[in-house]
């Protein structure tokens, strides 16, 4: 059996080579990143020294408040459109048949394609941290880190299963995926990625306890952000866990269950 | 229909009983969805059939995909190779090896750190066989061979691939194609497939008949003493009388004296050079295309 590992480091080698022959995407990518960070610095200004209460519970600045939030959010968009991105862009080139046009293996190379998907993501992840408090002064607290990456492991975790399911409707339906409308473009209004979710109605709220990046944000926010005594974590990282797990079961049941169903119509290169 | 509504199953393949060899050719022929993709497919294992087996006794089978977008154009041919190994589970200590001898086989070498997308739609075809080569195949299964290739690339691929990897090496290969000139060529089998079914299969003399070449010429006027003259040297004459000209036809003679005796009795009857004619397999061809289209 080809060792996931290899299978991996091929992908992240192909990337890498095709994304330097575009001599100025890393560069524009990084200014672009700089730039969406200075919109929301200023934004930040804005509400600065107000002591807004539904920012107290995060150190009370809105920047701090989102550039957490956004790393979160370009992990959880690796995790859920990874894979999905992946197989759309192996069926437009052409090289998805080549690749997995073999008997067995389908699963794990599209797993460990999926997975090259975080090198640049974590690169973008430790980018917002490292330019927020390096260049805009965002005040972490050190303390709270080990909390802070137990949770983004869980919530990549989670949305890693997540990005299984949507990739499972993708070879199924091939357009329109209900995974990535809900986990995904919603979960960016109701998780509190831009603002504290405690400013939405109650009913909205609730929807948002069903997507696993409101909790990572809370327990995440709090921990890097907080006061002293961050909001206790223990419940929220059980949910998160349980969503993890579970996403991570149904995922790779779907997806299995719909990468062969999609080898015996014939329809894996078809998008 | 409405966009909604279940799209009705399609048989793409049925009661297809097939077998290669090691050192021989099967050519696929039929028309376009007849399921010899699909066939290839399933041999290769990107597609799973329903019902039936596939038995590879081969250690392993490369695969050349039909059409030539199937690599990353912005990497070398090398780096694409390199990459494909991985997925094809090739031991690391091999890749660079088995890379290079690739390459080189099908002429390649000298431009193996050239971006594709600078490469020629013959080379990408070659690099496609290259790709199929990396796990050392015992059986090679190729999708549409010819493709848009010109004819002297095809004629090469079609050489290397009968010469080399399966006369020489004794590889199998089941090659699909519409061109009948090429599995006449390369095959030693046929096997013509129309809607999912075989509707023959043997030798290609066997399945297609003998090729015999026809003549043709055109006189001003047919006179029946040229026809009478004609008939003792060649066999089957046939008229065609136009308006203001007449054609003549007749089957090529075994013997060489016989046909120059032939063109003798036409050029004293005023005739213009006669023409060998197309050969008359791709009549037999479309007859048994037609034949399996009415089951």
């Amino acid at each position: 059996m080809i060792s996931l590992f290899r299978i991996w480091v091929a992908f992240v080698r192909r990337d890498f080579l095709n994304l330097a022959s575009y001599r100025f995407s890393f560069i524009m990518g990084l200014a672009s990143l700089l730039f969406y960070l200075l919109i929301f610095f200023f934004v930040g200004r804005v509400f600065s020294g107000l002591g807004s209460m539904y920012l107290s519970r995060y150190g009370g600045e809105y920047f701090s408040f989102v550039i957490v939030g956004l790393a979160m959010q370009t992990l959880v968009g690796a995790g859920l459109g990874g894979l999905s991105q992946v197989i759309a862009s192996e069926q437009y080139v052409g090289t998805l048949e080549p690749m997995l046009g073999r008997r067995g293996g389908g699963f794990r190379i599209l797993a460990a394609a999926s997975l090259s998907r975080y090198i640049v993501s974590s690169g973008r992840f430790i980018a917002y941290l490292v330019l927020g408090a390096l260049v805009f002064g965002v005040s972490f607290r050190p303390a709270g880190f080990p909390l802070f990456f137990a949770v983004t492991a869980l919530t990549v975790a989670a949305y890693f299963g997540l990005g299984m399911l949507s990739a499972a409707f993708l070879l199924v339906f091939k357009q329109g995926n209900p995974i990535n409308l809900f986990f995904g473009q919603l979960a960016a209004l109701l998780s509190g990625v831009y603002f504290p979710v405690e400013v939405l109605p109650d009913w909205l709220r609730a929807v948002g306890a069903f997507i696993p990046l409101t909790y990572a944000l809370d327990i995440g926010r709090s921990a890097v952000l907080g006061g002293a005594t961050p909001a206790p974590a223990a419940r929220p990282m059980i949910i998160l866990g349980g969503f993890a797990v579970a996403a991570l079961a149904a995922g790779g049941v779907g997806f299995r269950w719909a990468l062969a169903r999609a080898k015996r119509d014939g329809s894996l290169s078809q998008y | 229909m409405k966009p909604w509504a279940r799209r009705p199953r399609i048989t793409a393949l049925s009661e297809v009983d097939l077998d290669v060899a090691a050192g021989e050719v099967v050519c696929l022929l039929g028309p376009n969805g007849a399921g010899k993709t699909t066939l290839l497919k399933i041999a290769a294992g990107a597609v799973i059939a329903d019902a039936g087996t596939v038995e590879v006794e081969a250690a392993s089978v490369g695969f050349v995909a039909g059409g030539e977008r199937s690599f990353y154009w912005r990497l070398s041919g090398a780096e694409n190779l390199r990459f494909f190994t991985v997925l094809f589970g090739i031991p690391g200590s091999e890749v660079r090896a088995r890379v290079a001898s690739a390459l080189e086989r099908v002429g390649l070498g000298a431009r193996a750190d050239d971006p594709v997308r600078t490469y020629s739609g013959g080379m990408r075809q070659r690099l496609a066989f290259a790709r199929a080569l990396l796990p050392d195949p015992a059986l090679l299964l190729v999708d549409e061979l010819a493709g848009e290739l010109d004819y002297p690339t095809t004629l090469e691929l079609a050489r290397f691939v009968h010469d080399d990897l399966v006369k020489a090496e004794g590889r199998g290969a089941l090659v699909a194609t519409h061109q009948l000139w090429l599995a006449r060529m390369i095959a030693d089998r046929l096997v013509v497939l129309v809607r999912g079914r075989v509707v023959a299969a043997g030798p290609p003399a066997e399945v297609l008949g003998t090729p015999t070449a026809r003549y043709g010429a055109r006189l001003a006027r047919l006179e029946p003493a040229t026809v009478d003259a004609l008939g003792r040297y060649v066999a089957n004459v046939e008229v065609e009388r136009g308006r203001e000209t007449c054609f003549v036809y007749f089957d090529e003679p075994a013997e060489a004296q016989a046909l120059a005796a032939a063109f003798g009795v036409l050029a004293e009857g005023g005739a213009s050079p006669a023409i060998r004619l197309p050969e008359p397999t791709e009549t037999a061809y479309l007859s048994l295309l037609q034949g399996g289209a009415g089951d």
